[in-house]
């Protein structure tokens, strides 16, 4: 009974020491050997209890030759209330042999005076090999600069840039191409009055002139005929004024027109044309049969093509 | 119909258009004779004609294979004409053209011997590969009808008739003609290939075994007549200022509504621009087998009298707006008497 009661007591002291001691630190390494220029991290742990403060061991940038390339951020987690806080330090070294990693000392905050107020991790050691060379086998070339695999980060400061310029470019064509204007090389008037209007006023005005009653058989023509392109000008906009009579008379809408209506036209161009470039002298019969023909055009055209008009409209109507 | 106004003292047009008609008909003679073997080109006879006619020289412009030089040749042998050809070349020399002195050893005298350019109907055959010195040569000699050996000065024979080739393809290595230059062709004609049915006609005609020969249908001096009678072809005042008006509407478009081609233009045409367009005016008439000329001559012959002519701008040249263009344009604009 005796024995089995200062087991019992062992047991609570060693569980009270437990207690007592839970400020640890501890250091450990993925692997004591490497090869030279090889990568493992260094592992911290601080294990605390809760409420008391530690300050943390400040790491330089090597270690005698062991070279310190990364910190991570110290990671703190909460475990039956103890503080732990973690931190893992990549190191690596370029020269081979044996190296020791001094403890690292975490020093109690909450009692700074005191000579024991720190805890240390174990010290460790480090194996650094150098590869083996065979000194038997023939010399070899430095290896090639191995080159790194592209990721869609390595690519996306390019492909945006790539993106940006053809969206600018696309962007300056469509606005160069709204805001270009073909040049508009003639700028054409609109009437007030319908063409036919203006024509027949015209015509009656001519003549009332008496022209070629006068001996001015070149001007009568002229105006005759200017009279007439102006008319087909503002009925079709077919820039008849800068048309000789042989293109007047193949223009499409012209082209088209009756026979009867269409010879009426070539008749008075073919004889103004003789008069005004041939010097042709016409009787009288002549110059009041072409001012009968061109009324007769201009009324002939204005009322067909209206009806032409009107019936296409029913026709779309009953459509 | 025709009441003319001899009576009055003035120009018997009647009179002359009948005449002209007559006197023209040798042009459908020499077109029928001419097209034995040259199907269509139309276009390009007339031009010659025109030249011929109008005493003015042709600058032609078009791929090989366009009958360029058949037609030429063919319109020689048609007029009884002496025909020369001379391939424009890197290494020619002007003397190659015109001809030289040669030392005769045993008269112990120089002599001269003409060159290629001695004779009537002449192919200067791609021009622009000749350099600057070459092409001076011919065209002082086309202006002048005259060219000077050594001391002494030598007549060309009439009538004298350039027809200078260009090739609008494979520009390197050329001496391009300077402007001044260009502007003594009367008319510059670009031509095309034929169509479909042309040039079904041409092989078949090139399957036979037939030798084609071109008959001289014409002579010499009938040419020199029809230049005379070609003054006569009557041109009114308002054909004139229609002239007038195109021609200077290439140098103030701005002043015949056509601002905004202004800066597509760098020069216009010159006043042998309104002359060479007046003479081709009256020559396409005459071939039309009209005595008077109309604006429809005018219209038909501006682009071949122009089109040379006209400078353009990088603006224009940018815009990829050609003298084509422009010309039509102006013709498009300027109104018709």
């Amino acid at each position: 009974m005796k024995a089995h009661s200062s087991k019992i007591f062992l047991l609570l002291m060693l569980l009270m020491s437990g207690k007592v001691y839970a400020q640890k630190a501890t250091a450990s390494l993925d692997s004591s050997e490497i090869l030279i220029g090889q990568q493992i991290n260094l592992h911290l742990q601080l294990i605390s209890e809760k409420g008391k403060t530690f300050s943390w061991p400040v790491l330089p940038d090597s270690i005698t030759k062991i070279e310190i390339l990364n910190r991570s951020l110290p990671d703190t987690a909460i475990e039956d209330n103890n503080l732990i806080i973690r931190q893992s330090i990549l190191i690596t070294s370029f020269d081979s042999g044996y190296y020791a990693i001094p403890p690292f000392r975490f020093i109690d905050q909450s009692n700074p005076d005191s000579l024991n107020n720190f805890i240390e991790t174990e010290p460790l050691l480090l194996a650094v090999h150098t590869v083996e060379v065979d000194t038997s086998a023939a010399i070899k070339d430095i290896k090639p600069i191995v080159a790194l695999p592209l990721s869609w980060k390595d690519l996306l400061p390019y492909a945006a840039m790539v993106l940006g310029l053809a969206t600018l470019s696309i962007a300056g064509i469509l606005v160069y191409r709204k805001y270009k204007k073909k040049p508009v090389l003639i700028e054409r008037k609109i009437p007030a009055l319908p063409a036919h209007e203006i024509a027949l006023t015209a015509l009656a005005a001519l003549e009332s002139k008496k022209l070629w009653q006068q001996g001015q058989i070149k001007n009568y023509y002229t105006e005759l005929t200017d009279i007439l392109r102006n008319y087909l000008d503002y009925r079709w906009q077919m820039n008849a004024m800068e048309m000789t009579s042989d293109e007047i008379m193949k223009y499409p809408v012209v082209f088209k027109l009756d026979d009867i209506v269409k010879n009426k036209l070539r008749y008075i161009l073919s004889i103004a044309d003789l008069v005004k470039f041939a010097k042709m002298v016409t009787v009288a019969h002549e110059n009041e049969q072409c001012m009968l023909s061109a009324y007769d055009f201009v009324n002939a055209t204005a009322a067909r093509i209206l009806t032409n008009e009107i019936t296409e409209k029913k026709e779309e109507v009953v459509l | 119909m025709f009441a003319t106004e001899n009576k009055t003292g003035m120009t018997d047009i009647k009179e002359i258009n009948e005449r002209i008609h007559q006197e023209s008909a040798f042009t459908e003679i020499l077109h029928l004779e001419v097209g034995k073997k040259i199907i269509g080109q139309r276009y390009m006879l007339d031009r010659l004609l025109i030249g011929l006619l109008a005493n003015g020289h042709l600058l032609l412009e078009g791929v090989p294979g366009l009958a360029k030089t058949l037609a030429i040749k063919s319109l020689a042998s048609a007029i009884d004409a002496r025909f020369s050809r001379i391939q424009f070349t890197p290494d020619l020399l002007p003397a190659d053209l015109i001809g030289t002195m040669i030392y005769n050893q045993r008269k112990e005298e120089f002599t001269v011997r003409k060159g290629p350019i001695f004779a009537n109907f002449i192919l200067a055959d791609e021009i622009n590969r000749a350099p600057a010195k070459v092409q001076s040569a011919l065209l002082e000699a086309m202006q002048e009808k005259q060219v000077t050996i050594g001391e002494e000065s030598f007549h060309l024979q009439e009538p004298f008739l350039v027809l200078a080739t260009q090739n609008p393809i494979e520009q390197e290595g050329t001496y391009p003609l300077p402007e001044a230059q260009l502007d003594r062709f009367m008319l510059k004609v670009v031509i095309g290939y034929p169509n479909k049915e042309e040039e079904k006609q041409i092989i078949r005609q090139n399957l036979k075994n037939q030798e084609l020969t071109i008959n001289a249908v014409l002579k010499k001096d009938d040419v020199l007549r029809a230049r005379k009678s070609l003054h006569d072809v009557y041109m009114d005042e308002k054909i004139e200022q229609y002239i007038l008006d195109i021609v200077f509407a290439t140098r103030n478009p701005e002043e015949h509504k056509l601002g905004k081609i202004k800066n597509m233009i760098s020069y216009g045409g010159s006043p042998r621009a309104s002359i060479s367009l007046a003479l081709a005016s009256k020559a396409y008439a005459f071939i039309k087998r009209r005595g008077y000329v109309i604006p429809e001559d005018v219209r038909a012959i501006a682009h071949d009298v122009l089109r040379h002519r006209l400078g353009l701008t990088y603006e224009a040249e940018a815009e990829n707006i050609t003298q084509e263009n422009i010309i039509s344009e102006i013709l498009n604009a300027v109104e018709v008497p």
